[in-house]
């Protein structure tokens, strides 16, 4: 299997010249004296949607985990918006624009919809940008208007998705961090949110970086995928390279 | 102390020394519960009370029961068995229900029985029941020998303590003591190897509360009183510190633990100059912070047992540092190993000793390798399973054939780990059949399963940290006497030889891993692939015709891949039945023989590994659609 | 237990209605640190006797009259229940992740070791003395047709039902209390939207504590304060009503297994001897857990890993 060379931003080979936002070198990371992530190099440019593929255990989760600060890196360097995260901690980088939706439990089940993305807006000390977002949250799912009087964990799994979503959005991020967010989810669904997440990239610049096992899903938003298994990055793509791929039985 | 005479000075010391006597056995009993077998209580005085209220409560309503020559002796076992009924009867609600579950319960019992003694006006309200010796015609006596006195009841509590030091000994030092650590560190694993776990905690609940009720009985003997403030909370709470400040899983912490409460007593009085009232609070304050920094400081107590001490030093020593640094065992040094492996001369302790015993010689195995030939060792028929509106299992049909390697793999959530769950019986089935050597297993629990034949390992490993490699190993081996609780007593010999067998055939198959130079280590140390083929040997070690992996591959890198494949691939060579649930699909390429595709709780394409991967649909509903 | 009729059974009631208050106020105080931060504190019946303490101090050292007084008390209170979060729990807790241990039993045991240093601690400072009372509080017995209720009765019915609606009102309609629930449903996405949890933590100790202060104060008013005042029988009776409300709850609810609680104990004098009714509210907790086992993985889910902290 080759291993394409990452396109360095600097030269602007990539299709659209974009900035480095979230660069992450030399990754290790793991649980306490487990390692699962082995010198993982990679890097999420801005208005940029980043896949990572790979199967379960394959270390992609705990890959988020590191950059996000919510486990202390064991080793390697993690670069965020010019500055150094590497031993960031999760509410440092939340404030500064890294949001993480988890692959299971994303939502506050107990918490009514309205509860739930006002939490995501915790840091915006502006009324003026909650309000914005708040609408903008609503234009995106509409249905959360419709509910936002109930509990979030007697919603259905893509309605939770949605709140999720809004919720993250909420915080007003620079970088989106989602772990398999199609996990269980109707196709039509799944092809909502991601829709609504292309929106995002192009209009605002958001970058987001997308843990998937289904390589179909992320294929329609993806520009670049990595490929990991057994805890490191086996294969750099472009979208159009992944897509003209014959299988992926040889990936997993 | 300095102006007593001779006889004074033998009074206070035996005072003492009667005082930490009945301290160590409330202390040994909770240790032996707490330390040795993981169940918190905070009830120990709860059923000393038993015990001695009963002590009481049967002298002073009838001092015929003095008539013996056991004297004060029957009332005291009268009272002990109290005890231990009421322990037993108590932990068997407790018995499906988490640890936490016992604080609780354990607290019930502690308030409610000291509340009971409160109020019940027989058992003499707050005040209790007083004087309980001079109410008797001659006094409290033993064999004759009458118990006015501390040091007339010494010899008495000495030979109590030391009966109640060795039964701990035995149970905790011992196979049957190697089960209760077992249970400590990991109930689900233990239930995996076969081991009863329900009936070893009612077991130890009873005997650790029987204890509990003898110290209470000789503490109503020691001053002649049963009162309610002599087997409160906080007398509970002291005792669980003396335990956790001594070190769970050594009694002779326990030991210690208790000696230094007991002498604090002196020193605030006497050393200190604190009046009488004011040092016995002040030593219970200084016990109190003492509990504190032990628990921040040096968590497992001042003398824990020897693997908790080791692995200690092991996590000090590589603290931060991961794992990758640990070279991997060499795949051929051990081909090597494998061929002196034959214990022909072996005595056959382990009727199921399949695999290993039938090479020959050459170390070619005797069983056929070849799907489809071979004849099917596990079937299961019709396999359902809900969760609530969610289908986890439907209907599934799979096969087991001997010596292959069967792989399950689908995307996730399509069920794959629960269908392991399903056949151990670790979740009953709605609906289906699984027939394990013809016998449907449908409705045992694991343990259960585990001794008809099939054993599983965890994708979380789920080793017992605070046991040695060697442990951990030899908790798999099937059919020990040592493991049971009347041969432990009974037949001392047997248990003893057998355990030197259990150990040789431990060694085997941790030299067959690779990891024969770590016997001693504590397992919590080791890296997480070597913890991952300790794990492998432990499975092995049960002899059990089908292996069921769970992610054998997951979480270690690419070098420890390949020793694990290898192994895998050597046990089928020997003629075992394997069953592997993998989502490295190199891994399933290189090992399966037959492969089953799961989508959604259902099978939806079986085969071998080439004939799946080129049909387009599976890929769809691997890697979704485009 | 005389024959039934209907002035004892309202008698009863009453008596039931206004136990159950004093356990509802109890309950919530211990759910609402269990169910956030899932520390097994059991130390909390220590933060109930220390009120107690200092309240009747400020009565007799300082003649203060009986609300400021049972104000200082619970707030006394509060700052123990904090400082011990702050300082015992939070690194037993942080120190047990690090080495793979199980936090819970490990801080639970911390909570015994300081149960007993407040307890003695507490007779030792007040050795000398022969009975500790709260001042200020006159109590009358009013009438009310066939029962009869005591003023002090009535103060505390009415105290804790302000306390546990303001506690509604507080995780309802506020800010930080939409935290606290959130801490509380799922603290990982708490993490995920930046809520440091140690500081929730922290507030609900506070909260929690600041209740069991107050129940502790009226308790030592109905007789007197005594270092045993919250290792009997009341502290066994918030974990029984904090269990079968369920973790989840609101305060209200809560308060209302508490009376419910109470009702049921008053009505089964009927039936037994008082001195058996501790076993009918174990015989409830015992049934109700053993057909509806409390999630104990979701508290164990509370336990910070050491990366969560900003130290």
């Amino acid at each position: 299997m080759e291993l394409h060379d990452p396109v360095p931003a600097a030269t602007g080979a990539t299709p659209a010249a974009k900035a480095t936002l979230v660069q992450v070198e030399k990754l290790r990371a793991g649980y306490g004296r487990k390692q699962v992530v082995f010198d993982v190099d990679l890097h999420v440019g801005k208005g940029e949607i980043v896949s990572i593929v790979g199967a379960n255990g394959a270390g992609k989760t705990t890959t988020l985990r590191t950059i996000y600060g919510m486990l202390p890196a064991l080793g390697g360097t993690i670069t965020y918006r010019g500055e150094n995260t590497t031993k960031a901690f999760a509410t440092h980088n939340a404030a500064r624009g890294m949001s993480l939706i988890p692959s299971e439990r994303f939502v506050f089940g107990d918490l009514t919809v309205k509860d739930n993305l006002l939490l995501g807006a915790l840091h915006e000390k502006s009324a003026a940008t909650r309000d914005a977002r708040w609408k903008r949250v609503h234009e995106l799912f509409p249905i959360l208007a419709e509910r936002s009087m109930q509990k979030a964990g007697t919603m259905s799994g893509g309605q939770q998705r949605m709140v999720s979503l809004g919720l993250a959005l909420m915080s007003g991020p620079k970088l989106l961090m989602l772990d398999e967010p199609s996990l269980g989810l109707a196709p039509a669904v799944v092809i909502e949110i991601f829709s609504a997440i292309r929106k995002l990239a192009d209009d605002e610049g958001l970058s987001v970086l997308i843990l998937e096992q289904n390589i179909g899903q992320a294929l329609r938003i993806a520009d670049r995928f990595y490929v990991m298994r057994s805890g490191r990055i086996i294969l750099e793509e472009t979208n159009a390279q992944m897509r003209a791929r014959k299988e992926y039985w040889d990936l997993f | 102390m300095i102006g007593m005479d001779v006889p004074q000075l033998i009074q206070t010391s035996a005072t003492y020394a009667d005082n930490i006597m009945i301290f160590v056995v409330f202390a040994f009993s909770l240790n032996l519960l707490q330390g040795y077998a993981g169940q918190v209580s905070v009830a120990p005085a709860a059923f000393g009370a038993i015990g001695g209220y009963t002590l009481g409560y049967l002298v002073i309503n009838d001092t015929s029961i003095l008539n013996t020559p056991l004297g004060a002796l029957l009332p005291m076992i009268i009272g002990m068995f109290g005890a231990a009924i009421v322990g037993a009867l108590v932990a068997f609600p407790a018995l499906r229900l988490t640890t936490e579950w016992l604080i609780l319960l354990t607290l019930a019992v502690q308030t409610i029985v000291i509340s009971l003694v409160q109020t019940v006006s027989k058992l003499g309200g707050t005040y209790g029941l007083q004087n309980i010796s001079t109410g008797t015609y001659a006094g409290l006596q033993v064999f004759g020998k009458s118990l006015d006195q501390p040091a007339d009841m010494f010899p008495l509590f000495l030979v109590l303590t030391l009966i109640v030091a060795a039964v701990c000994w035995r149970m905790g030092e011992s196979p049957y003591g190697r089960v209760l650590r077992g249970i400590r560190e990991d109930e689900i694993a233990c239930r995996s190897l076969g081991k009863n776990v329900f009936l070893y905690k009612t077991v130890v609940f009873g005997v650790t509360a029987g204890m509990a009720g003898l110290a209470g009985a000789m503490q109503v003997i020691n001053i002649s009183v049963a009162s309610p403030p002599l087997f409160d909370f906080s007398i509970s709470s002291t005792i669980v510190a003396m335990v956790v400040i001594g070190g769970a899983g050594n009694l002779w912490g326990s030991i210690i633990g208790v000696a230094v409460l007991v002498l604090m007593e002196p020193l605030f009085e006497h050393v200190l100059n604190f009046g009488a009232d004011q040092a016995a609070l002040w030593r219970l304050i200084a016990f109190g912070a003492m509990l504190i920094i032990v628990l921040l400081v040096r968590p497992a107590g001042l003398l824990p047992d020897k693997v908790t001490r080791s692995l200690g030093k092991t996590l000090a020593k590589t603290k931060d540092k991961p794992d990758d640094f640990v070279p991997h065992p060499d795949l051929e040094e051990m081909h090597v190993i494998e061929e002196h492996l034959t214990p022909a001369d072996k005595v056959q302790v382990m009727p199921r000793a399949v695999a290993i015993a039938d090479k020959n010689s050459n170390g070619q195995s005797a069983g056929t390798a070849v799907t489809g030939t071979a004849d099917v060792v596990l079937t299961v028929k019709g396999l359902s399973k809900r969760f609530g509106g969610i289908v986890a299992a439907e209907n599934l049909d799979i096969e087991l054939r001997r010596g292959t390697i069967t792989a399950l793999v689908g995307p996730n959530g399509a069920g794959k780990t629960t269908v392991f769950n399903l056949i151990t019986g670790a979740i009953r089935p709605d609906a289906g059949e699984v027939f394990l050597g013809g016998e449907n297993i449908v409705g045992l629990t694991p343990d259960k399963v585990a001794k008809r034949g099939m054993a599983r390992s965890f994708q979380a490993v789920r080793i017992f940290p605070r046991l040695s490699v060697l442990e951990n190993v030899a908790l798999g081996v099937q059919h020990q006497p040592g493991e049971k609780i009347v041969q432990l007593f009974g037949n001392i010999p047997r248990t003893m030889k057998v355990e030197k067998e259990v150990r040789e055939r431990s060694r085997e198959w941790l030299s067959f891993v690779g990891m024969a130079d770590f016997v001693d280590q504590p397992a919590g140390g080791l890296a997480f692939g070597q913890q991952k083929l300790v794990a492998l040997a432990r499975v092995l070690a049960t002899e059990a015709e089908v292996l069921l992996l769970d992610e054998p591959a997951s979480g270690i890198d690419h070098q420890w891949v390949n020793v694990m494949l290898g192994l895998i691939e050597q046990i089928r060579e020997q003629g075992r039945t394997v069953c592997i649930v993998e989502h490295n699909l190199h891994v399933v390429e290189r090992l399966a023989d037959h492969t089953y595709f799961m989508e959604l709780g259902r099978i939806t394409a079986q085969g071998s590994f080439a004939e799946l991967t080129t049909d387009k649909r599976l890929a769809e509903a691997y890697f979704g659609t485009a | 237990m005389g024959s039934v009729n209907f002035g004892n059974f309202a008698q009863l009631l009453a008596d039931g209605i206004f136990n159950g208050t004093a356990y509802g106020l109890i309950g919530v105080g211990f759910s609402i640190i269990l169910s956030v931060s899932g520390r097994f504190h059991i130390a909390y019946a220590m933060t109930y006797t220390l009120a107690a303490y200092v309240a009747a101090w400020m009565g007799t050292q300082f003649g203060m009259p009986f609300w400021p007084a049972l104000l200082i008390g619970a707030l006394a209170a509060a700052v123990a229940g904090a400082l011990m979060e702050r300082l015992i729990y939070l690194p037993l807790s942080l120190r047990a992740l690090s080495v793979g241990s199980d936090p819970l039993l490990i801080m639970f045991v911390a909570s015994l070791g300081l149960t007993v240093i407040l307890r003695n601690g507490i007779a030792l400072a007040t050795l000398s003395q022969s009975s500790v009372n709260i001042q200020g509080f006159s109590n009358q017995g009013l009438n009310w047709g066939p029962i009869t209720v005591t003023t002090l009765n009535l103060t505390m019915f009415v105290t804790t039902w302000v306390l546990v609606f303001g506690l509604w009102a507080l995780l309802n309609l506020t800010s930080l209390g939409r935290m606290v629930r959130a801490v509380r449903a799922n603290w990982e996405m708490s993490l995920c939207v930046g809520i440091d949890p140690s500081l929730i933590f922290v507030a609900v100790f506070v909260i929690g504590s600041f209740f069991s202060g107050v129940a502790g104060v009226f308790s030592a008013t109905f007789s007197s304060a005594t270092p045993e005042l919250g290792l009997n029988g009341p502290f066994f009776y918030a974990l029984v009503v904090a269990f079968v409300a369920g973790l989840t709850s609101g305060p209200i609810r809560i308060a209302l297994v508490g009376v419910a609680l109470g009702v049921v104990e008053a009505m089964s004098t009927l039936f037994l001897p008082t001195q058996f009714t501790p076993l009918v509210v174990f015989a409830i907790l015992f049934f109700y857990v053993a057909l509806r086992p409390v999630n104990f993985k979701e508290l164990r889910r509370k336990m910070l890993p050491k990366a969560q902290v900003a130290t």
